[in-house]
């Protein structure tokens, strides 16, 4: 019963965490405000419309395919009030229409929705706007319209319209938050100089030879081989010593048997009943049984205790009636002894 | 009648349509010259027993991939769309093929040589240097990094791993990469015995080695399981193909599942190699094959297996300068470090018995031959890791 409990409750688990990581690899990555009263056509990214609006990008940051649909996008703070029920949860929220093929993202893949408060226009366009010119909260909820996914704030004054607020690798390569200029904005595209091509491009330009690369490969190889070698050199030897060990004790145990055996035949030297070379031969037989694998799995053991039978009995070897002649014969003797 | 209803005329524009289909009409001496080498691979197979079980379907590939036909949507072709090849080529290009012979290879091999000796692990990971060695050179000739990767996975002498390799970092390439090493790889009688006697003296080559010790189930069972830990915790991008390798291995030690092991090492196994061997062939089409890239990509997989023959023998003497005389290893094992299996180790006996007829070498380089597999596949992967 135990073990059904633990498998269920394994496999709940292990249902959940799939759960979470299909939802909880989407992340915004790219953020542009667009004001519509601008003049200048700072961004050069149109909705299908050919109408500019502010826009979110959203990544999916794995290297499996999921997709968005069922999920939410809201610019509504109250929404993380956890006491509210999910109608209001979802009231405040921009839903992800399902049964539009593009909201499917690939590995690193990237969809952006416009914020135009025009949800009629298709799958793309939230119904709330951004504000260019106040602060802006987003927030992306799971299907449960629970689940917060991740949410970023802008604040206020950070970005001017056409700059886009963009996740970008710092010094360290780890993804921090920066500024982007209008002309290096790339919705549905990585940020410039963060492609994946740029491994092959290193060690083009680094190692030229090949030589580091050979060296760096050949110390992984052999560190990796070398590894299993002494993993298996300290394992086999240990074997080895356990079975050495193993005979020691077991030559130790014999000598320690042969010592019992030896003391009781010398006690049985002196013991009247059994003659010595009887109980020699006995132990002698036994200690070649032993040595030679035919005893029984009684080892350490030599099965000669003393054992009574009639056959050894004092008692039963005297005759119960003394012969007569035997009794003639020793009083005749007396008498002679006593003329 | 039939002139005036026009199907005389009809008949004769549809037979003229059908001859335009046919392989005459769209015959290149590209073609030609493919179908030669795929005639000549067989040949090789049957009349050499050259790894037939290899070039058996690379050779009817290589046909087979190479009959001329017209492009007219027909869904036939290994690069069409929804034909059934392209279907059985989705093994190669997606690299699931690889993993699946891996399996099977773990199913078939017995480390035990290896665990009795595990110094000899060495000797398949010195032989690796081979794949470096030729990625030098052609980064030299002007290959790029992940070409120049995908070529040299070559000296390896592991099929599968160069599939594996080269279809995530070359694909253009992998057809040639593919056809090259499986070439190599039956010629391995022909390419190490010249070298194995160049780099050894008379006196290495009689070197009798210490018989190994008996190795006890816990260990054989430990060995999968210890050596998938350590080779995936250090490299995770040879996690396919090692994870693959050291299953198959465990469900042959674990004595618990014998039946599955035996269906993976064999009718999977088989069924798998099919489909592989002749899906590479069929990629070998003209038009991509026969191009200079070809041409260097053979020359440096020759390369690759000499460097990496000479490096596994070159190996074993210099551990020969810190070994007792009594735990010397022989030299002619140094080249099963390739991996090969079992037709490197076979080489390293054959050569030992030439010169000392009670010389039994098999056991011992089965060792280096089976780390080898181990040792490409975790080259495989650090490769893979760098420059995918």
């Amino acid at each position: 019963m135990k073990i059904k409990l633990l498998s269920l409750a394994t496999l709940l688990l292990g249902s959940n965490l799939a759960l979470a990581q299909g939802s909880m690899s989407f992340r915004f990555s790219e953020v542009c405000l667009v004001d519509p009263a601008d003049s200048c056509k700072t961004s050069s990214y149109l909705d299908e419309y050919g109408q500019q609006s502010s826009w979110i990008e959203i990544e999916n940051s794995s290297y499996g395919t999921h997709d968005l649909r069922g999920c939410y996008i809201t610019n509504n703070r109250k929404a993380l009030d956890k006491t509210l029920s999910v109608p209001e949860r979802i009231a405040l929220m921009s839903p992800i229409v399902s049964g539009d093929a593009r909201t499917t993202l690939t590995a690193k893949q990237r969809i952006v929705f416009f914020t135009d408060g025009h949800v009629n226009r298709g799958t793309l366009h939230t119904n709330f706007c951004l504000d260019p010119e106040g602060e802006n909260f987003i927030a992306l909820f799971d299907g449960n319209a629970k689940t917060l996914i991740d949410s970023l704030t802008i604040p206020q004054g950070t970005l001017k319209s056409g700059q886009s607020f963009s996740l970008v690798p710092d010094n360290e390569g780890k993804m921090v938050w920066a500024v982007t200029e209008p002309d290096e904005v790339t919705p549905k595209a990585p940020a410039v100089g963060t492609g994946h091509n740029n491994k092959v491009a290193e060690w083009k330009e680094k190692d030229p030879h090949g030589f580091a690369m050979a060296i760096i490969s050949m110390c992984i190889v052999l560190g990796c081989l070398a590894l299993l070698y002494i993993f298996f050199h300290i394992f086999g030897w240990t074997l080895n010593r356990m079975a050495k060990l193993a005979r020691v004790k077991a030559i130790r145990k014999i000598h320690e048997e042969a010592e019992r055996l030896a003391t009781m035949a010398k006690q049985g030297r002196e013991t009247q009943g059994i003659e010595y070379e009887n109980y020699v031969a006995a132990i002698g037989l036994a200690m070649h049984e032993y040595l030679g694998g035919t005893h029984d799995m009684e080892s350490g053991v030599l099965t000669i205790t003393p054992h009574h039978t009639s056959w050894n009995n004092k008692e039963d070897e005297m005759l119960a009636t003394p012969l007569k002649q035997q009794a003639t014969t020793h009083l005749s003797n007396i008498k002679t002894t006593n003329e | 009648m039939l002139e005036s209803t026009g199907i005389m005329s009809f008949i004769a524009q549809k037979f003229v349509d059908f001859l335009s289909y046919t392989g005459f009409a769209n015959l290149e001496w590209g073609n030609l010259i493919m179908i030669a080498v795929g005639a000549f691979f067989i040949w090789l197979a049957i009349k050499k027993d050259f790894e037939p079980l290899l070039l058996i379907p690379i050779g009817l590939g290589i046909i087979l991939g190479n009959i001329p036909f017209k492009a007219a949507g027909l869904e036939i072709g290994l690069y069409e769309d929804n034909a059934v090849l392209n279907f059985f080529y989705q093994g190669v290009k997606l690299g699931w093929y690889p993993p699946l012979v891996f399996l099977g290879i773990g199913a078939m091999t017995d480390f035990s040589a290896l665990i009795a000796n595990p110094k000899l692990m060495l000797i398949g990971a010195a032989a690796q240097f081979g794949i470096f060695g030729a990625y030098m050179i052609a980064l030299a000739i002007g290959f790029e990094p992940n070409q120049a990767a995908g070529i040299a996975i070559i000296g390896g002498a592991d099929g599968p791993t160069a599939i594996f390799l080269s279809s995530k970092l070359a694909p253009n390439l992998m057809g040639a990469i593919a056809v090259c090493a499986y070439s190599y790889m039956a010629l391995v009688p022909v390419i190490q015995p010249p070298l194995m006697r160049l780099l050894t003296t008379k006196k290495e080559r009689v070197i009798k080695m210490k018989p190994s010790r008996s190795v006890s189930e816990t260990e054989k069972i430990l060995f999968p399981i210890v050596g998938l830990l350590i080779t995936t915790f250090v490299v995770p991008s040879g996690l396919p193909l090692l994870g693959m390798l050291f299953f198959g291995n465990l469900l042959k030690e674990s004595t618990k599942t014998t039946r599955l092991a035996k269906t993976a090492g064999s009718s999977l196994n088989d069924i798998v190699v099919m489909l592989l061997g002749l899906t590479v062939g069929c990629s070998t089409q003209a038009s991509e094959f026969l191009t200079w890239d070809t041409i260097f990509i053979f020359f440096l997989g020759a390369t690759a297996f000499i460097i990496a023959t000479a490096s596994g023998v070159c190996f074993v003497k210099i551990m020969n300068l810190f070994l007792s005389k009594k735990n010397k290893i022989n030299p002619l094992i140094g080249n099963a470090g390739v991996s090969a299996v079992p037709m490197a180790a076979r080489i390293s006996q054959n050569i030992g018995l030439e010169y000392d007829s009670h010389n039994y070498l098999l056991m011992h380089a089965m060792g280096p031959n089976v780390a080898g597999v181990i040792g490409s596949a975790v080259a495989a992967g650090v490769l893979l890791g760098f420059l995918s």
